[in-house]
């Protein structure tokens, strides 16, 4: 690059207006990493030296090398919580992403025409306090006199144990589907509105129908949004924290434990500050690995432009 | 075919299945609010009441005479109005330079923010603590705001949304002379508008219902925030339930409200040809 | 004797007010205490002014927390090293994390000391480690049996009944017709834990620290446990609301529950004022025990704190005067732990919500007989593993034996790595 030559070419004017493009982007983004590297990598270092060690958060530290990590592998009650985790993920890939994808379809398609009542109706469950909303569910849940099977009751079907090892889980997914379809309605709202309309214009001069309009402009359309809907469920699904704990305390017999649960009974309940540590890394380690996998896959480093 | 199908038919599906979504949704919401009017043993009867049998506003007075829900109410939202607006113009801006440069570290940058989504709160959070602590912004309104106010989610989100914005666009105006943050705020941003009001409503909603953060940065009463007071509420052997539910309404209204305000804005979308005018 | 209490206290309050006025050039001294409900909020906006009468240089400041953060943010404290208040309420639940390590709370053996005779010290128990105190509880949380009068009239039962035998045998009648005689917990280890102490073990530890989950006398409480729950005798419910609701109903009539537990059923089931009663706890075997203990929270003195004698006189003033201990019952049910205060009238007195039976009688009756039990830094992760294997064994998954068994070879594993 030859700066002389611009400016024998368009001016100083233009070289600075090359130049600022150079130098602002790094100023646009600065603010997010001075944040970043005070807030998160100074702690997360922190933990990472954390980890090495055991120590109750007071006393001396005993140096453990690996020794956490390893602990961890053979660690009857994490795996399970890991098992757990994975499925509430894979249950909100498969429930809660495609039931929002198919209700914004249909939000955003020329069918509906009262679009705010739903939109709204959608988001109302996550505006709602968790700690209100899991009172109600407790009581839709009850095993034994909960709304659902007083109904099932009064249908001459016996009461199921919607909280009990077997079902739990589910249970749990139904109350996340609740909270958090709604968002992601909004998300893929988006993603469908930011789509601009002379696409489906020049598309309908081609002669495309609406499955054709569908496969060939909404489909390539909605994938940036498509990609942080999927991003962002995926790291949301691995930080799953409040539900299972307030509707079934982890629960019971571990059944409904979520790592981040695990890990905030290993750092604070039972003052095992280096072994929570250990825990917050590879939780952090899975979560990254898998929205790389997802990036990747989506091509999101691909240059712009 | 599906031609066999007609739109009415369509139509008829479509809003069958959206209103059977939409009442399975509501249901628990109006069943919340049916109990704000209620006695605590009528909530607990085992034959539940969708509609009140005695309704009263006792637990909304309570509310207000007991819990100072005003004063916290305020506090609330002072810290999300300061948040949202400083989210907004960051993430915007830092979205706009991922969206639309090219410059050198761009993609491993960008790694490092997407990373900085999956740094898990427990993981780091006691250091955090430590470190908010020594730092003395530990009781202020700074300590609860400073360190998600450019949160890479917004950032992500946004750069999403650039990525629609016409580069040709763009260019020409840097033709005309335009200085790069001039075409950030007058071109791109106004572009992207339904994603900042979607943006908007989930950083208000995020700091609104915030909890556990401002609870360990906050010690004094009077800056504590709804949802820790909220909280408080839940007591070790008894739960004000009526009251809990009706301090939950009342806190959704500001989110609702804002939503409400900024729906057009979701529909607005992005169109070439409004920005030609 | 009441009043030559009186006279002790008065003579206390004059001692530390001539402390106070000698201490009159003093620096201006911030108590600050952390808290996690009204219950204790209150007490300590009830008797603030009167402290600030007996010593003006002290001010109080109460921080209430909720309950599920206050702990956090004192171990965060702690790690900081920094923030800790003077004084804080640590529920029994939640000391053992802070029993690790180099505990950040002052050990109070010498200041209770001279209470020995009065203060029902196995309470002090829940909060002790190697021999150190570390926090004295508000509460003397005595369990009894609480029962609908007419329910089992009904039926002829008599109460009180000696032992749990009995007590099985006279439910029958009561299965029969549907109504289950006690509600237990399935999936938690808390009625468990009550009916083991009474049972005479000492809980999940041995005094030398030594895992007792799987002796054979905490094997064979639990195979009772499960015989109350299989043959009906005994209902799970799932979750406490439901609880409620069937006890309203009249298909529960009777709980294990502390002092504390009054005030629930006052609060939650309002309607069964007069049908409620209190009695003691069946015996195990005729003459045994018939309490156990459930819940406390206590004061504790932070390491932190710049002034722990300052602290010290506040928490001795809250605790053992005795207008501020009926003062705290009155607004939150607690019992003090003090043989001295438990004749006071006000705890005497007829309970309309009892049919006007003396519950303070029974209190006071029952409170030597509270019953010790060792605790230390590992309870917390006892009690989870405990609480499976309640669970394990309810649900028929494992035996009590084998449930137990591996709860304890777990424990010993995960005190063995630290």
């Amino acid at each position: 690059m030859s700066s002389a030559s611009i400016v024998e070419d368009r001016g100083l004017r233009a070289w600075w207006s090359r130049s600022q493009r150079k130098v602002l982007p790094y100023v646009f983004i600065s603010p997010f990493y001075i944040l970043f590297i005070v807030f998160s990598v100074g702690p997360l270092i922190y933990a990472l030296y954390l980890s090495l060690h055991r120590w109750p958060g007071s006393g001396p530290m005993r140096h453990v090398g690996l020794g956490n990590y390893t602990y961890l592998a053979g660690d009857p009650v994490f795996l399970k919580s890991l098992w757990n985790t994975v499925y509430y993920a894979i249950g909100a890939f498969l429930f809660i992403l495609p039931l929002a994808l198919l209700l914004a379809l249909l939000i955003n398609s020329t069918l509906i025409r009262i679009k705010s009542l739903f939109r709204i109706g959608f988001f109302l469950p996550i505006l709602t306090s968790t700690v209100a909303a899991t009172l109600i569910f407790l009581m839709i849940f009850n095993n034994q006199f909960g709304l659902i099977n007083q109904g099932l009751t009064l249908l001459g079907i016996p009461p199921v144990k919607w909280l009990d090892e077997e079902l739990v889980k589910i249970s749990v997914l139904a109350v996340a589907t609740w909270r958090y379809t709604g968002i992601n309605v909004l998300y893929f709202l988006t993603g469908l509105q930011s789509i601009p309309p002379d696409l489906y214009e020049a598309a309908q001069v081609d002669g495309a129908g609406a499955w054709a309009q569908f496969r060939y402009v909404t489909i390539p359309q909605l994938r940036p949004i498509a990609l942080f809907v999927g991003v962002v469920t995926m790291i949301g699904s691995f930080q799953f924290f409040a539900e299972p704990l307030i509707l079934a305390n982890g629960g019971p017999n571990d059944a409904s434990l979520t790592i981040a649960n695990y890990l905030y009974r290993m750092g604070f309940t039972n003052a095992k500050l280096g072994y929570g540590a250990s825990i917050g890394w590879v939780l952090a380690l899975i979560i990254f690995g898998l929205s790389f996998i997802q990036l990747y896959l989506f091509g999101a480093f691909r240059k712009e432009d | 075919m599906d031609s066999t199908l007609t739109v009415r038919a369509q139509r008829t599906i479509a809003y069958g299945f959206l209103f059977f979504i939409l009442i399975s949704m509501a249901t628990p919401f109006v069943w919340m609010i049916s109990n704000t009017f209620k006695e605590q043993y009528e909530i607990f009867q085992l034959r539940p009441t969708l509609i009140p049998e005695e309704p009263h506003l006792r637990n909304y007075v309570r509310l207000f005479a007991e819990f100072d829900f005003q004063k916290h109410f305020l506090n609330s939202a002072f810290i999300a109005v300061v948040h949202t607006a400083s989210h907004l113009f960051l993430a915007s801006l830092a979205g706009f330079a991922f969206a639309k440069y090219s410059f050198p570290l761009k993609d491993f940058l960008f790694l490092v923010l997407l990373g900085s989504m999956m740094v898990p709160l427990y993981t780091i959070f006691i250091p955090l603590f430590v470190l908010v602590i020594r730092l003395g912004l530990v009781d202020s309104y700074a300590g609860v705001i400073l360190p998600g106010v450019a949160g890479a989610f917004g950032i992500f989100f946004m750069k999403q949304s650039m990525e629609a914005v016409p580069g040709e666009l763009l260019d020409s105006a840097r033709i005309d002379g335009a200085s790069e943050f001039r075409i950030y705020w007058q071109i791109a941003l106004p572009l992207v508008r339904p994603a900042l009001a979607v943006l908007a409503v989930l950083a208000f909603m995020t700091s609104w219902n915030d909890f556990v953060w401002p609870l360990v940065v906050l010690r004094s009463r009077e800056l504590q925030t709804l949802p820790v007071v909220m909280a408080g509420m839940q007591g070790m052997y008894r739960m004000e339930h009526g009251v809990v539910m009706a301090a939950s309404l009342l806190s959704t209204l500001p989110i609702l409200l804002l939503f409400l305000a900024l729906q057009k804005q979701f529909l607005a979308g992005l169109t070439v040809g409004a920005v030609k005018s | 004797m009441n009043t030559a209490r009186r006279i002790c206290i008065m003579l206390l309050l004059v001692s530390m007010l001539t402390v106070a006025g000698s201490a009159a050039a003093q620096d201006e001294v911030t108590l600050t205490i952390w808290t996690f409900g009204a219950f204790f909020t209150d007490l300590y906006k009830g008797i603030e002014a009167d402290y600030k009468e007996i010593a003006p240089h002290v001010t109080i400041e109460v921080e209430e927390i909720p309950y599920v953060q206050l702990y956090d943010n004192l171990q965060g404290a702690f790690v900081a090293g920094v923030g800790a208040p003077d004084i804080v309420d640590v529920e029994q639940g939640v000391i053992s994390r802070f029993l690790k390590g180099e505990p950040g709370l002052v050990p109070l053996n010498d200041m209770i000391a001279p209470y020995e005779d009065d203060y029902i010290m196995a309470k002090t128990a829940l909060y002790a480690h190697q021999g150190a105190i570390y926090g004295i509880d508000h509460c003397l949380c005595p369990v009894v049996l609480y029962y609908q009068h007419d329910i089992f009239a009904d039926v002829g039962i008599e109460m009180p009944i000696a032992t749990w035998d009995e007590f099985i045998e006279a439910s029958a009648a009561l299965t029969e017709q549907g109504i289950a005689a006690l509600v237990l917990d399935d999936r938690s280890w808390g009625d468990y834990y009550m009916l083991l102490l009474q049972s005479g073990s000492p809980g999940f530890f041995d005094a030398e620290g030594n895992v007792i989950v799987d002796s054979p006398g905490n094997i064979a409480v639990l195979e009772w446990y499960l015989g109350l729950l299989e043959s009906g005798v005994a209902i799970s419910t799932g979750d406490f609301y439901a609880t409620m609701g069937l006890m309203a109903e009249g298909k529960i009539a009777a709980a294990i529950g502390a002092d504390w537990y009054a005030g629930t059923l006052k609060n939650e089931l309002a309607d069964g004022a007069g049908l409620w009663r209190a009695a003691p706890l069946p015996a195990f075997e005729e003459g045994g025990s018939r309490t156990s203990t459930h819940g406390g929270t206590a004061y504790s003195i932070t390491t932190q704190s710049e002034h722990p004698e300052e602290a010290w006189a506040f928490i001795e003033f809250a605790m053992f005067n005795e207008d501020n201990k009926i003062l705290e019952y009155h607004v939150n049910n607690l019992l003090p732990p003090v043989l001295s205060h438990l004749d006071n009238e006000a705890l005497l007195a007829p309970d309309p919500y009892f049919g006007d039976q003396k519950v303070g009688e029974l209190f006071l009756e029952l409170a030597p007989e509270v019953p010790f039990q060792e605790r230390g830094p590992w309870f917390n992760e006892a009690t989870v593993l405990v609480g499976n294997a309640v669970f394990e064994a309810t649900q028929g998954e494992k035996t009590a034996e084998q449930a137990l068994q591996d709860a304890a070879d777990e424990l010993r594993r995960q005190i063995d790595f630290g």
